[in-house]
Parts: structure tokens; C-alpha cells; sequence
């Protein structure tokens, strides 16, 4: 079961039964959520001081009425004109403030700005320019959200999905006038299961890989029964429509960097024309990170892929129209989420848009180009059965390693690799981005990022380490690399570097020290058996005197800049 | 009409203890809802007042005002208990 998530929750209204749902969720990731004093929001984002910042919150919530953030929407609802500048001016203030108090946690969230639904505004005129009240709230959203990009941690989120749920139930004047409810518990409940897949730092909780059937689940029909030019796929008839839509929508998964991979009782050679040649079909063979097309049980071809690509049963999601392969997979790989799967094909996308479970806080270019950089990683692993040793397979590689201090062009990838990584990873330290900036600029403070880049590709930032020096002491702050990388001698050149920066600081000795988690064995492991460093438990030393070579068939480039 | 009006009384209050993940069993009449041993806080009674004015309306077709003059938390309030709850809807309906 993992760590309760600190959540403070600042808004100016009763908030009382959002933070008993979140409180009561049994799901991960689970809260110890409280309110901040009623109505007091601005003076606590002020004031850092204030006693409701303690205990130390790492999430965030900033729930506001237009009305009370905004002065200039005040004016506007009691019936004045007002500029549209003027309500750009007062939400970017009100912006800054966020964007200040996203530095003091891992993550911010603000619900966008609404109104009830029932509120007819002006009208005809309610998109006017100033006078209409959707016109200023559309406006203040949208420079809300643009004011609090740069921030990397803080994130607006679109109330107007549990408005739509919620319809006419939403918002009762007499909860407001009774109890100072601005939306009804039934609405604040739907936030409360919404929002826990938002935010980087509960981005670790993201599945990685989607492993999907193709007879009647890609397209319709029986691909051995009546060839490919016969599936039910795209065209001018409502299955063949939905189907090609369900594809377009695992399309833009995959290009927001879920690994998508095929599992079918199929021929496979019959199978990969279909993908390749029927003229509607959006995802094509490279679209898929892997496929297992043959007559075994899928449950075994599903670890077996897995373990292709590196990845943990709780990285991934099954897809398939066979309740019977549904449960099948279900008994057999409990982790994997099985979501159940709607008959109706012109379901099919809904369904796939509902699941939260890929929601992520952004896009890295990592993320674009994942499925290209894990069909490398195959042309590697071919490589690998054509050449003799490890050795010699290693040294065919010609693995080139650039590190460089963390920098504002890098922070989003690596606070994401901080955020994710679970098996090789020495202490599984989580900050968001605002965080892990503040942190790294700390006296004693050192960080350093690795872009690791061989014959076949570039895995782009894939390893992060960190020391803290604290006079002649030196001590491992982080150290973690993607599994995608692991055991090609970068872990090495970490400690290369790590060692060199403790003896240039003057440090007598080096240490490392390890925290378990049920997932970090792989990390614990390679300092134990592999790293050369001498350990005792969970912790490991090194004299700074001494030179920690980089492997002989790394290049390691020091892009590293002062400070 | 009393059992009927209590029916309804006691399964908004059931809805309210579902809603804060708290144990339904065991309430009647002498259930109290305001007040030192109450088994809801006053953020629920109020969204409680609310649900019993729309399931009345829906269950006998009269519009009552249980809470209008944001009197439901004073000495005098009808709400302290299931059973005065419930006299308060019957009179109410009684005058409609």
C-alpha cells in the first residue's frame, strides 16, 4: 500500500464532503486530505508562514468562485462593463499567486472557473465581449490555465466534466444559502474520484502499455474467416466508422507515449498484411511496440512481451472483446488492469476514453518518440543474438553517455523520470518539478542528467544521480535510470561521475544508501553484486580517492556547466 | 402518512451516513441529528434538509420548506431528532 498523499485544500467555500471523499477513497493513490481556513485564500497563499501550510502539504487544491478571485468578474456579475483586459489582468495577479505557492508543493490544482448550469446569463448575449458572463469566464479560464503553464506543477483542471455529469444536480441554491455549499456533494465527490490521476506526482501511478486483441476488437469480423479485404473497418457503415475512431483514439494514446502491443489468436503473417495493406486502417505495424500472434494463451504471451520490453504487469492494460480472455488474463496477471469491455462496437471508444489510468501531467519528447525508441531496443536485442558475448555485444554498441547539470530545458523530463521510475532506482524520491528545482539549487546540492545514445538510436534522457555534500561527507541523493537502459554499463558511469564530483568537492568518503520498496530489488541488487562498492544492508561506500572507472565501451561526454 | 415520512427521513439519513462511509444500522426515531451525539455534522444535515424537501415534493406532491429562515441549528430547531424531524414534515404537510 503506498504513502498517503498530504493534500491542503484552499477554497471559499464549504468543502467538507470533497475532503471526506477523498479521505474515505480505498483506491491508490489514497490522501490525507484537510481544508484550509474557510474563505482565507488569498491570505494563506500569501502568507508561507500561515499554520495551515503545516503539516507540509504536497498536493495542492485552490477551489475558487469566480466572484471572490476575481475582482473584475465581481463587477461584471453586479452589472457593470468591464474590459477584457481588466479580467486578464486581475486572474494573471491572482496566477502569479498559484504559480508562487506551486514552489512549496509537488503539485497544484485548480478547478476551473464555472457557473451553475442553470444560470442563463444574458442570453443571446451571454458570449459578448463586456457584458456576457461565459465571454469572461472562458477568457479568465483560458488566461488562468496560460498564466499557470510555465509553473510545470500546476495544472488547471475542467470542471465543466463534472458539470456535465452532475447537470441540474450540481449546484442548490438553498446548500449555498444553508451551508455555503457552492456545488452539491454529489459534484464535489465526482472531483474527488477525478482528480487523483492528475498531477506529476501522481503520474507514477500512469499504466505504460496497451496490449489489444484485433478480431472483432481493431476491426470486425474474423481475419481467417474472410480475408482482409472483408473486415468491417472504416468505410460508410456505423461499425466500420466507430472501429477506425477507436483507432484514431489509441493513435493519439500512442503518440502521447503509451506502448501499444498486439495480442491475438491469429495467423500471424495473415495478421501483419491486414495491418499493412487495408486501405482504412490507422495503425500499422510500426505503431505497435511488439505482437504476439499466434494460438498460446495469452496470459503467457502477455509476461512474455512484457519482459521483451522491460516493463511490470502493473504497467499494463489488456483490451480484448472475449470475456473469456478477459478473465483469463485477470486470474492469471492480477496487476494488469482488464477493463471490462462493452459489446457494442460503437462503444468502443467511449469506452477507451473513459479509463483514466494513461492520464499524464504533460508531454516530453521522450513521450513522442517512446514506441520508435523501443523498436530500436528490439534491433538491439537482435543484435545481441548475433554477437557473441556481452562483452563484445556491448562493445558493438557504441554507447555514448552525456551528462550535464539539470538545467530549465531538461527539468520537465527528468521531475517525469523522477516521478516514474520505480525498479532502478536507489531511494524512489518523488518532487515535483517546482520541487526538484528548488531543491537542486540548495547549497551542497548537485544534480545531474543523462542522455544515453547508441548505433541504433536515442533513448533520450534516461538516468538522473544527485549528491549532497555536507563538508567531507558526500551521500547519494538519487539515482535512477530507466529500465529501458539498465545493465548497458550506464549505471557505471553514474558512479564514475558521482565519485569524481565527491573527490573534487573534498569529500573523504561516498556513500549510498539504498531504500527497499517492492519494486526497486533490480537497483539494490546492482549495488550489491555489481557495483564494486562495499555495502553493508542497504548501505554502500566508496573512497572519493579513488577512481571509479566508465566502462571501456562508453563514450562519456561532460557537458556539465558550473554550479 | 407518519410511517411514510419517516421512511423517507430515515433513508436520507441513511444516504447521508453512506455518503461519509459511516454504519447505517440501528437508526429509528430517536436517532439524533443535531446536536453533541449526533450521527451527521451540520454540512450533512443541511444537504439532508435539502433531499427531504425534493423527495417530499416528489413523494406527495407538496412543495414544504423545512429550512427557509436558516433557523436549523438553533435551540429551537425541529431537526434535533428523526422523530421531531419527522412531527416538523407531518405538520407542514398537514398545513399545505
Amino acid at each position: 500500500m503506498g504513502s498517503l498523499t498530504v493534500t491542503l485544500i484552499l477554497a471559499d467555500f464549504t468543502v467538507k464532503p470533497l475532503v471526506q471523499s477523498l479521505n474515505r477513497r480505498s483506491a491508490e493513490p489514497r490522501f490525507a486530505a484537510r481544508s484550509g481556513p474557510f474563505d482565507q485564500v488569498l491570505p494563506v497563499l500569501l502568507d508561507p508562514d500561515h499554520a495551515a501550510w503545516q503539516p507540509a502539504p504536497s498536493l495542492l487544491v485552490v477551489w475558487t468562485r469566480p466572484e471572490a478571485a476575481v475582482p473584475a468578474y465581481a463587477r461584471l456579475l453586479a452589472g457593470q462593463t468591464v474590459a477584457p483586459d481588466d479580467l486578464r489582468r486581475d486572474v494573471q495577479r491572482f496566477a502569479d499567486l498559484l504559480r508562487t505557492a506551486a514552489g512549496r508543493v509537488a503539485t497544484l490544482l485548480a478547478p476551473s472557473w464555472s457557473r451553475p448550469p442553470v444560470e442563463r446569463g444574458l442570453g443571446l448575449a451571454d458570449l459578448r465581449p463586456g457584458m456576457g458572463l461565459a465571454h469572461a469566464l472562458t477568457l479568465m479560464n483560458l488566461t488562468l490555465a496560460d498564466g499557470l503553464a510555465p509553473a510545470g506543477n500546476a495544472f488547471v483542471l475542467d470542471s465543466q466534466r463534472w458539470l456535465a455529469q452532475c447537470g441540474s444536480r450540481s449546484w442548490n441554491p438553498k446548500l449555498w444559502y444553508l451551508g455555503k455549499l457552492a456545488w452539491t456533494p454529489e459534484l464535489l465527490a465526482l472531483a474527488a474520484a477525478d482528480w487523483p490521476n492528475s498531477g506529476s506526482k501522481l503520474v507514477a501511478q500512469a499504466r505504460k502499455i496497451l496490449f489489444l486483441d484485433l478480431d472483432e476488437t481493431l476491426w470486425g469480423e474474423i481475419l481467417g474467416e474472410v480475408g482482409w479485404r472483408r473486415l468491417t473497418l472504416g468505410g460508410h457503415h456505423p461499425v466500420g466508422e466507430a472501429l477506425r475512431d477507436f483507432q484514431l483514439a489509441l493513435k493519439r494514446l500512442k503518440d502521447r507515449g503509451v506502448l501499444l502491443a498486439i495480442l491475438s489468436k491469429n495467423r500471424e503473417e495473415l495478421a501483419l498484411e491486414a495491418l499493412r495493406e487495408h486501405p482504412e486502417m490507422v495503425l500499422r505495424p510500426e505503431d505497435f511496440v511488439g505482437w504476439r500472434i499466434d494460438w498460446n494463451d495469452k496470459a503467457a504471451n502477455l509476461a512474455a512481451l512484457l519482459e521483451e520490453v522491460n516493463l511490470l504487469p502493473q504497467s499494463a492494460v489488456f483490451i480484448d472483446d472475449n470475456p473469456a480472455e478477459r478473465a483469463r488474463v485477470r486470474e492469471a496477471l492480477p496487476e494488469v488492469l482488464v477493463p471490462d469491455w462493452p459489446r457494442d462496437k460503437l462503444r468502443y471508444r467511449e469506452a477507451l476514453e473513459r479509463l483514466d489510468c494513461f492520464d499524464s501531467a504533460g508531454l516530453t519528447a521522450e513521450d513522442a518518440v517512446r514506441t520508435a525508441s523501443y523498436m530500436a531496443e528490439r534491433q538491439r536485442r537482435q543484435s545481441r543474438t548475433a554477437v557473441g558475448s556481452l562483452a563484445e555485444w556491448l562493445g558493438s554498441l557504441g554507447l555514448t553517455i552525456r551528462v550535464a547539470a539539470l538545467g530549465a530545458d531538461t527539468l520537465p523530463r527528468a521531475a517525469q523520470l523522477l516521478n516514474k521510475t520505480n525498479q532502478m532506482n536507489l531511494r524512489t524520491r518523488r518532487l515535483g518539478e517546482g520541487e526538484l528545482q528548488h531543491w537542486a539549487v540548495q547549497p551542497g546540492q548537485r544534480l545531474w542528467v543523462f542522455r544515453v545514445a547508441d548505433r541504433f538510436g536515442d533513448y533520450g534522457l534516461t538516468a538522473i544521480t544527485g549528491l549532497t555534500i555536507d563538508g567531507d561527507q558526500a551521500r547519494v541523493s538519487d539515482f535512477l535510470l530507466s529500465c529501458r537502459v539498465m545493465g548497458r554499463g550506464v549505471e557505471r558511469a553514474m558512479l564514475h561521475v558521482l565519485v569524481r564530483a565527491a573527490r573534487a568537492a573534498g569529500c573523504r568518503t561516498l556513500a549510498a544508501e539504498g531504500l527497499p520498496t517492492a519494486r526497486n530489488g533490480p537497483c539494490l541488487e546492482f549495488f550489491r553484486r555489481e557495483s564494486g562498492w562495499e555495502g553493508d544492508g542497504d548501505r554502500y561506500v566508496w573512497d572519493p580517492a579513488r577512481d571509479y572507472p566508465v566502462p571501456g565501451h562508453v563514450s562519456l561526454i561532460d557537458a556539465t556547466r558550473p554550479g | 402518512m407518519t410511517t411514510a415520512i419517516e421512511d423517507l427521513v430515515l433513508a436520507a439519513v441513511r444516504n447521508a451516513l453512506d455518503m461519509k462511509g459511516q454504519p447505517t444500522d440501528g437508526l429509528d426515531g430517536a436517532t439524533t441529528l443535531l446536536g453533541e451525539r449526533a450521527v451527521i455534522d451540520s454540512i450533512a444535515l443541511v444537504t439532508l434538509i435539502v433531499e427531504l424537501e425534493e423527495a417530499i415534493l416528489e413523494r406527495f406532491g407538496q412543495e414544504v420548506i423545512l429550512a427557509g429562515d436558516g433557523d436549523v441549528l438553533g435551540d429551537q430547531s425541529p431537526f434535533r431528532t428523526v422523530a421531531g424531524l419527522v412531527a416538523h414534515i407531518g405538520g407542514l404537510l398537514d398545513q399545505a
